[in-house]
């Protein structure tokens, strides 16, 4: 099902579809989140700040980014 | 003539020898929390030389190795300039010979990204890949050989923690080598190159960096470029990975309680609290009472002070108190000595004077009359008074803080604790990482204010900065609120707490949509919850604090000097009478307390001491806290806030400070008292 980052919930695994253009997206790029990445959301903070995990490591989105975000989301891993 | 001649000669010596050692620069590059410190420390010995990069609050480190230049960059996650840690970082990559890249082994997806620019920026690079002792443990396996085929560039595997490998660091720098060039990329680069441009320089400027471009007079936009280059080295860090890396244990779980507990509210709250109230026995109690109160009155006060004011007073026309206080601070001996052409013209009564006052107890008040002695010496004296703030009472302050946010950084705490605020942060046009400055500005403001530059967008800077001038009370405001809340109860305490709470509600609200643009959305990496290395927290509390001290200080002699004169010219005397019928009609307290304000554009617990004396109500004393709080900034923050902001923005900010206090602290009054 395709949505936004915003809409995950905790635990579920995604697929990046879209980042947002821009420095953002060189940013993201670098941290190692590009399109086509598999993610799984290992936090949702109450208000919507989302924590991906991608292999060993965590990055936290601020909610306005992850409403930018568009994604797949996957049935499992 | 002769030793002329021998100058000129030595001076061609020295110059020969500087053209052939030319020494040959290492720079230690990788994202932060690789371990890099450490191995710089390991290499550089104990000769270390740190300095502020101009223009930034980052520190750079260079030390010595063998005959080489050795240089630690501030962690970065690719050279470029979206920031100041980047840009300082970006420099120094630029000019050096021989990169050392360190790789935090547990993140190779992450980190290769920069090894990869690094290696397209055409430098020798060498690889350091650390953590290998936590491979272990995670059953994790790395093929080495292969990732070094695939690179082209030599690895070598360290585990810095009890420094294995380390010996093989010698091995790694003098084969460090220019890796395998990505054909593609080099296709980009070839129409910059042709211009003369290096390599390097040039991939930057293919990657849309306009710093450099402007360098070489270039004016493209090739942000198009950039995306094409970073999605391209992102996957090939991604094949390279897959290929080089097996895990036999469950896929990329991690088990990390503390970081879990820290991000989650409903327990993150709590560890907060704790840490707060950790942090508050830290410096409120211990550093700021303990150490300040030993080091402003002993050493500040009573030994340096004495000690110049003496002096000068041996010369100068001076009228000296001297009263000896018993324990109970009753007044067991007083005598006011006149030297009206300067102590030394009457050495009996100076005798007198010097036995008195050396007295255990003794408090001497000097008042001098010439003006210049008065500006440079006296009670708000440019060299006496700055000195002890900056010195023996802002020090050992700006010390403890940069302390604790060390230790929180070097922990992994404060990205979890901005990642938990980012959403309330939000809501007033800033993201979790305005934290920071905010944290520090309970510390000291024009240490916080300094701290704004690390905030993505100017708007963010704006916001952050308004607020901690109007409603962060500083370590000195806040320790003046304590002792007039301390004995009136709790209501005056929750009516501070809630005026202040609005007015930072208000104002950040009405800035964030009055300001124009948009503010810039957390985007952090959380790094490993882990115990932060004493070592590492000391060189950087260190490091901060003296670059603290070297880039504001200056501010405070100017601002103190800028005081001195409107006193001597009588314009704060004219100040202070057009203040006492506001403080006396609309505030409601008595015309003492307007020195309070007026002193207190000078150091914001100057004449609040005042207010000890005045036995004011409990509302009274409420409606003074407010006050105080929203009122203007010390002199020193707010000069370095003209420097940060510009004149209109900071003139903007001050004089709101003064008409927000007043009018809402006569609010208060007209309610309450």
């Amino acid at each position: 099902m395709d949505k936004t980052l915003d809409k995950i919930s905790k635990g579920h695994y995604l697929k990046v579809l879209k980042l947002p253009s821009g420095d953002i997206k060189s940013q993201l790029i670098r941290l190692g989140i590009s399109e086509g990445d598999k993610l799984k959301c290992s936090h949702k903070l109450p208000g919507g700040t989302i924590v991906v995990q991608k292999n060993r490591q965590e990055i936290a989105i601020g909610f306005d980014l992850a409403k930018k975000i568009k994604i797949h989301e996957l049935k499992e891993k | 003539m002769k030793s002329d001649e021998i100058k000129v000669e030595l001076k061609q010596i020295n110059l020969e020898t500087d053209l052939e050692n030319k020494t040959k620069k290492i720079v230690l590059v990788g994202n932060p929390n690789v371990g890099k410190s450490c191995i710089f420390n390991f290499l550089s010995g104990m000769y270390v030389d740190v300095s502020n990069f101009p223009g930034t609050t980052v520190s750079i480190t260079k030390g010595k190795y063998k005959n080489y230049e050795l240089y630690d960059t501030p962690g970065i996650y690719g050279v470029g300039s979206f920031n100041d840690e980047e840009k300082v970082a970006r420099d120094i990559i630029l000019d050096g010979d021989i990169i050392i890249n360190v790789v935090n082994a547990l993140n190779l997806e992450r980190d290769l990204f920069l090894t990869l620019q690094l290696i397209e920026m055409g430098k020798k690079v060498g690889v350091i890949l650390n953590f290998a002792d936590e491979i272990k443990k995670r059953k994790i396996k790395i093929d080495v050989k292969k990732l070094s085929e695939l690179l082209g560039v030599e690895i070598i595997e360290t585990a810095a923690i009890d420094k294995q490998g380390f010996d093989k660091i010698d091995f790694l720098i003098n084969n460090a080598k220019v890796g395998i060039q990505n054909e593609e990329v080099l296709s980009l680069l070839k129409k910059i190159s042709i211009q003369n441009i290096p390599q390097a320089e040039a991939l930057l400027i293919a990657e849309g960096d306009a710093n450099i471009s402007s360098k070489f007079n270039l004016n493209i936009n090739s942000s198009t470029e950039r995306e094409k280059i970073y999605i391209n080295r992102r996957n090939r860090v991604n094949e390279f990975v897959s290929e080089v890396e097996y895990e036999d244990s469950t896929k990329g779980e991690i088990f990390n309680l503390i970081g879990r507990i820290s991000l989650n509210p409903i327990t993150g709250i709590p560890l907060l609290i704790v840490m707060l109230t950790l942090v508050y026995f830290f410096i409120g109690k211990f550093v700021s009472q303990e150490i300040v109160d030993f080091t402003e009155n002993k050493i500040g006060k009573e030994f340096f002070e004495y000690h110049t004011k003496s002096f000068v007073s041996k010369y100068s026309n001076t009228e000296i108190l001297t009263q000896v206080i018993d324990e109970n601070e009753n007044i067991v001996d007083e005598k006011l000595f006149i030297f009206p052409n300067g102590a030394d013209a009457d050495p009996k009564l100076q005798n007198e004077f010097k036995s008195l006052s050396s007295k255990k107890n003794a408090v001497s008040e000097f008042t001098f009359y010439n003006p210049y002695i008065k500006l440079f010496f006296g009670e708000f004296g440019v060299i006496t008074m700055t000195i002890t703030y900056l010195l023996f009472l802002l020090f050992p302050l700006v010390i403890g803080f940069y302390l604790v946010m060390a230790f929180l950084e070097d922990s992994g705490y404060l990205p979890r604790l901005a990642t938990m605020l980012d959403r309330a942060f939000n809501k007033i046009g800033l993201n979790g990482r305005a934290v920071i400055p905010i944290m520090l500005g309970f510390g000291c403001i024009t240490m916080a204010n300094i701290t704004t530059r690390l905030l993505g967008t100017e708007r963010e800077k704006s916001i952050v900065t308004a607020i901690l001038q109007f409603v962060i009370p500083c370590s000195a405001q806040l320790a003046v609120i304590a002792v007039l809340l301390s004995g009136v109860g709790v209501k005056p305490m929750l009516i501070f707490i809630s005026v202040i709470g609005s007015v930072l509600i208000i104002l950040s609200t009405v800035l964030n949509k009055l300001l124009p643009g948009e503010s810039s959305p957390l985007l952090i990496d959380l790094p490993m919850m882990r115990f932060p290395r004493f070592n590492n927290i000391i060189k950087k509390t260190f490091y901060r604090s003296w670059g603290f001290m070297k880039e504001a200080g200056f501010w405070f002699f100017i601002g103190a000097l800028a005081v001195g004169i409107l006193d001597l010219t009588g314009l704060l005397k004219l100040w202070q009478d057009f203040l006492n019928p506001l403080t006396v009609n609309w505030l409601k307290l008595p015309k003492e307390a307007s020195t309070a304000f007026v002193m207190g554009m000078v150091r914001r617990d100057f004449g609040a001491a005042g207010l000890f004396e005045l036995k004011l109500s409990a509302m009274q004393i409420t409606v003074a806290i407010i006050t105080i709080t929203l009122f203007v900034p010390c002199i020193a923050s707010f000069v370095v806030m003209l420097k940060e902001r510009g004149l209109k923005e900071g003139l903007i900010i001050w004089l709101g400070t003064w008409v927000t206090a007043f009018f809402i602290g006569g609010l208060v009054a007209q309610i309450i008292i």
